[in-house]
C-alpha cells in the first residue's frame, strides 16, 4: 500500500480546487478590471502590485486636467507633480518630484504653508490662497485645496493648484473699472448738484422776482388808489374853495348892493315910479344873482359833506332834489354800518347826486330812489328810477361833460376806489344802478354812522 | 337910551353896509371888529348890549365866539347873522346861545331885527 491514502489525496484535491476557484475568482476581478492591484506577500514582506489598466485613466485624467495638482510627503516632498502644474512653474515634469515644496512657496507664507500641510497630512481638508515663486523668482498667486492621501501606510496630501493670476488681473481689472465709474458717478453727481444747485438759485431769483413784481403791482395799485383818494378829496377841497369865494366874496357883495339897493329906493321913494322901478329891478336882479350864488355854493359844497355820516348826506341830498328840482327821492338804508371813510363817502355821494341829476335831466319821472344795503364784503349803493331807461352801451360811451360825469367816468372813478358797477337798464323799463365798494383792506369796515 | 351894538365882521363891504344901515337909526351907538378874538378883548370896556356876529369869522367861528359870550356875558344880546340858509345853522345858533339868527338878505330890518331883541331885554 502507499503512505498516502485514498483521503489524504481527496483531501489535497479539495484543497487545490479551492486554491484554484481562488485564483479564478482573482483573474476574473483583474479581468473584469474590478481589481485595481493585488497584494502579494513576499520574501521582503507584503508589496503592492498595481495592475497598469486600472490607474491609466486616472492618471490621464489627472495630468490633463486644467488645474495643477501634486502630491506631498508629510515632510513636504513633492512625490508627483501633474503637467499643468509643471506649466504653471515654467519646469520639466521631472523638476519637481524630489524638491521639497517650501522651495517654491513665498518666503512670508512659509509658516503658514506647514501649518497647512500639517492639517493636511493629520486628514484635515483645506483651503488657504498663498504665493508660490518660479526658477525665475517671479510669483503668481494660488489657491490651494488639499486632502489627505493614505496609500497603505502613508499618509501623504493630495493638493490642487488653482492658478489665481488671471481671477487676479481681472479682479484688479474690476476694482479700476469700478473705481473708475465711482470716479466718474461722483464727478456726474457733483456736476448734476451743481446744475441742481444752479437751478434752485434761479427758481429763487425768479420767485423773488416774481415776489418783487408783486409787491410792486400790489404798491402800484395802493399808490392808484391812494390818488384817486386823494384826488377826490383835492377836488372836494376845490369845490370848498370856491363854495367859500362864492359865499365869502360874492355872496357879501350882493348882498351890499341889495342893500344898497334898498336904501336907495327908501331915499327915492318921493321921485317918480320910472326911478323906483328901475331899482326894483335892479333889487330883482340883485336878489337873482344872490340865489344863482348861493345855489353854486351849495352845489360846489354840499354842507352835509363836511361832518355827518352818509345817512345824513343822503337825506340831505333827497331834500336838496325835492326842493330845487322838484324829484322826490326815496331814501332806504337797510342795517346799520360802522363808520364809512371821508374819500369814500365823498365819493359816492357826488356820484348818487349825479346820477340823481341824471334821472332829473333824462328819465322823465318826478321820483326816484336810493337803496344803501351791506353785504358780507362790500357796501352796495342802489340809485333805480322807473322812467325811460336807456341803451347801457351807448351811454356808457359819454365822457365827461363840465362838471357833469358820464356812467363811464363813473365807473372809472369807483374802480380805482377797488368798487365797480353793475347797470341794468332797458328802453321804457326804467333803470337800476349799483355801486359796489369793497370794505378797506386796512380792516376799517365801510359804512353809514 | 342909546344902545350899544358891537357888531362882528370881517368882510368890508358889509362893514360899510353895517354903517350905512345904522347911520339913519336913532338910539344905536356902533363899534365894529373883525375877528371874535378882538371883540372879546372889547367887551369889558365896550359893554355892549347886543352884538351881532358874522356866523363865517377867520380863527374863532361866530358860533364859538357865542358860546363864550354867553358863559362870560349873559347879559348882552346875541343876533347871528348868515349867508347860509337860516333853517341850516339856526338851531346850532340856538344851542349855542344866541337869541337869534337871521339871514344876511334882511337888509334894512336889520335895525328893527336888534329893536326886537333889545325890547325883549327891557321886558
Amino acid at each position: 500500500m502507499n503512505s498516502r491514502t485514498n483521503s489524504d489525496l481527496k483531501k489535497q484535491i479539495e484543497d487545490l480546487q479551492t486554491r484554484l476557484r481562488e485564483t479564478e475568482g482573482n483573474l476574473d476581478a483583474i479581468r473584469s478590471g474590478k481589481a485595481d492591484a493585488i497584494v502579494v506577500q513576499t520574501e521582503d514582506g507584503v508589496k503592492v502590485f498595481t495592475i497598469q489598466g486600472a490607474e491609466t485613466a486616472y492618471r490621464i485624467m489627472v495630468d490633463n486636467m486644467n488645474e495643477g495638482a501634486l502630491t506631498v510627503d508629510p515632510e513636504g516632498v513633492i512625490l508627483y507633480a501633474n503637467t499643468r502644474f509643471c506649466s504653471m512653474m515654467g519646469v520639466p515634469t521631472t523638476y519637481l518630484p524630489g524638491k521639497h515644496i517650501q522651495e517654491i512657496v513665498g518666503e512670508e507664507f512659509r509658516e503658514e504653508f506647514d501649518i497647512f500641510l500639517r492639517k493636511t497630512v493629520s486628514g484635515g481638508t483645506v483651503h488657504q490662497d498663498f504665493v508660490f515663486v518660479r526658477r525665475d523668482q517671479s510669483s503668481f498667486p494660488v489657491y490651494l485645496s488639499s486632502a489627505p492621501l493614505e496609500i497603505a501606510v502613508r499618509h501623504d496630501a493630495c493638493i490642487i493648484v488653482s492658478d489665481l493670476t488671471e481671477r487676479k488681473l481681472h479682479q484688479e481689472k474690476l476694482v479700476k473699472l469700478n473705481n473708475e465709474l465711482e470716479f466718474k458717478v461722483k464727478t456726474r453727481t457733483h456736476e448734476l448738484e451743481e446744475q441742481k444747485t444752479a437751478l434752485e438759485q434761479s427758481q429763487e431769483q425768479l420767485r423773488k422776482l416774481t415776489m418783487s413784481l408783486e409787491d410792486q403791482v400790489i404798491r402800484r395799485t395802493a399808490q392808484v388808489r391812494d390818488l384817486a383818494k386823494a384826488l377826490t378829496l383835492a377836488e372836494q377841497k376845490e369845490r370848498q374853495r370856491l363854495s367859500r369865494i362864492l359865499h365869502e366874496d360874492l355872496q357879501q357883495v350882493l348882498f351890499s348892493i341889495k342893500a344898497r339897493f334898498e336904501l336907495l329906493n327908501d331915499v327915492l321913494s318921493d321921485r317918480t315910479g320910472e326911478i323906483n322901478e328901475d331899482i326894483r329891478e335892479l333889487d330883482r336882479l340883485t336878489t337873482k344873482a344872490l340865489d344863482t350864488s348861493k345855489m353854486l355854493a351849495i352845489e360846489f359844497n354840499p354842507p352835509i359833506l363836511r361832518n355827518e355820516g352818509l345817512d345824513a348826506a343822503l337825506k340831505w341830498l333827497a331834500h336838496h332834489m325835492e326842493q330845487r328840482y322838484g324829484l322826490k327821492v326815496d331814501i332806504c338804508i337797510l342795517e346799520g354800518f360802522g363808520v364809512i371813510r371821508d374819500e369814500e363817502r365823498v365819493l359816492l355821494v357826488q356820484i348818487i347826486r349825479e346820477l340823481l341829476f341824471n334821472v332829473v335831466k333824462h328819465a322823465g319821472t318826478k321820483e326816484a330812489s336810493v337803496t344803501v344795503t351791506r353785504k358780507e364784503d362790500r357796501l352796495d349803493v342802489i340809485v333805480e328810477d322807473r322812467g325811460t331807461g336807456f341803451n347801457v352801451e351807448d351811454v356808457k360811451k359819454i365822457t365827461q361833460d363840465g362838471t357833469r360825469m358820464g356812467l363811464f367816468s363813473i365807473e372809472q372813478r369807483l374802480r380805482l376806489f377797488g368798487g365797480y358797477t353793475h347797470i341794468q337798464s332797458k328802453q321804457g323799463e326804467g333803470t337800476r344802478i349799483i355801486l359796489s365798494l369793497p370794505f378797506d383792506r386796512s380792516g376799517q369796515r365801510l359804512g353809514v354812522e | 337910551m342909546t344902545k350899544r351894538i358891537l357888531i362882528v365882521e370881517d368882510n368890508e363891504d358889509m362893514q360899510l353896509l353895517y354903517r350905512r344901515l345904522f347911520r339913519e337909526e336913532t338910539g344905536f351907538e356902533i363899534e365894529q371888529t373883525d375877528t371874535g378874538e378882538m371883540a372879546l378883548e372889547k367887551i369889558p370896556f365896550l359893554k355892549p348890549d347886543l352884538m351881532i356876529i358874522d356866523i363865517s369869522l377867520p380863527g374863532m367861528t361866530g358860533l364859538e365866539l357865542t358860546k363864550i359870550v354867553r358863559e362870560r356875558h349873559p347879559g348882552i344880546k346875541i343876533l347871528i347873522v348868515t349867508g347860509h340858509e337860516v333853517s341850516r345853522y339856526y338851531d346850532e345858533a340856538i344851542r349855542s346861545g344866541a337869541d337869534d339868527l337871521i339871514s344876511k338878505d334882511v337888509g334894512l330890518e336889520i335895525a328893527a331885527e336888534c329893536r326886537k331883541l333889545l325890547n325883549g331885554a327891557a321886558d
